[in-house]
């Protein structure tokens, strides 16, 4: 969609019209919907958070973006908070790790999966994962956030976080190794 | 790890954990969402704006309420208060002369013709009556509250006075035709 276009849905929101607050759905919540799937692997409570996220918006004109990529990324990380809100009433917890438990001497994730090439291997390896790994390491790669971001979202220290992320790495490969 | 590892990974991540399609429905599910909230959020508007009249025209209310006491302590108040209350004073002191006199008058004017009496008496009411609007023409003047009190008691002493002559007047007629 041109800029010029987004400046219009953007208007068109402020001024409560319905047809641009639709257009605006039709832009933004499919990439919602995706960011809050990857974290809580359910159709039905990712299109609720994505919903949620669009209907907060709308009901506070003062978070509208006239920059279609700053909105993207604000709506992207609100939906990706109230995925995590959603973990933790599952009872997902993420602690304040020591630094000393991350293994030094692990295999490079990359180089074992991109080597097999195996895409039904590493699904049923993700599959497996805990929650917890498995969220930490999709904000990580999928959602390209760094140790800092997923350190503030999540409410623990980075040295925690990379941490977190070295077992999530290490389980995935022990997953994806001996599936 | 290299930019080109990263990408690669990421790409294999997204094809290993794919995205399946939104529920059915959910574009009209949203669309339905929208109009509750918004209609919500008109609705608390209108209760918001509703409260903020209501608590407005209490406050007018206990303003008008409360106005005329608060009021009484200013200085012009004071001074309107004690001058209202002087006149009134005033007046009543005075009528209470002139209707006393006026009685006299009545009394005294008894053996009179009628038609004589009649022309007497309208006069004398005139006499009791016509300081009242001279008052309020004085009140009304944009002069001192002590120079209003001064000409106001002015006159009703000047109609007093005629009053007292005109009784003065007959009582002499009737103990002289009582004399004789």
């Amino acid at each position: 969609m041109k800029e010029l276009d987004y400046r219009e849905i953007i208007l068109g929101c402020r001024n409560g019209r319905h047809g641009a607050q639709l257009a605006f759905y039709d832009l933004f919540s499919p990439t919602l919907y995706a960011s809050a799937f990857r974290l809580l692997n359910n159709e039905w409570e990712a299109e609720e958070v994505a919903q949620e996220v669009l209907l907060k918006v709308f009901t506070d004109n003062s978070l509208m973006n006239d920059t279609q990529d700053e909105m993207l990324r604000m709506l992207r990380r609100m939906a990706i908070n109230l995925s995590i809100d959603h973990l933790r009433q599952r009872k997902v917890i993420w602690e304040e790790w020591d630094d000393r438990l991350m293994d030094q001497s692990q295999e490079s994730i990359e180089q074992v999966i991109i080597r097999q090439e195996d895409v039904e291997q590493l699904h049923t390896a993700i599959a497996m994962m805990s929650e917890k790994d498995r969220s930490i390491l999709l904000l990580s790669i999928a959602e390209e956030l760094t140790t800092e971001e997923i350190s503030q979202i999540l409410g623990i220290r980075p040295s925690s976080v990379r941490s977190q992320l070295s077992r999530a790495r290490q389980r995935l490969i022990k997953l994806y190794r001996y599936e | 790890m290299n930019n080109n590892d990263n990408t690669v990974l990421k790409q294999m991540m997204e094809q290993a954990w794919p995205i399946p399609p939104q529920p059915a429905g959910s574009r009209e599910r949203f669309a339905q969402r929208l109009a509750q909230t918004q209609h919500a959020k008109r609705r608390h508007r209108f209760f918001a704006w509703a409260s903020a009249i209501g608590i407005a025209a209490s406050l007018v209310m206990a303003l008008l309420i409360i106005r005329p006491q608060s009021g009484a302590e200013t200085k012009e108040n004071v001074i309107s208060q004690n001058i209202s209350a002087s006149i009134a004073e005033l007046k009543g002191y005075y009528k209470a002369q002139m209707w006393s006199e006026r009685e006299y008058i009545l009394e005294l004017s008894k053996d009179m013709k009628p038609e004589m009496q009649a022309k007497l008496m309208a006069e004398v009411t005139q006499l009791t009556e016509n300081p009242d609007s001279v008052a309020l023409t004085i009140l009304s003047e944009d002069i001192d509250d002590d120079r209003k009190i001064y000409y106001i008691t002015s006159v009703y002493m000047a109609h007093l006075r005629s009053l007292q002559y005109i009784h003065q007047m007959l009582a002499e007629n009737k103990m002289a035709s009582d004399k004789q």
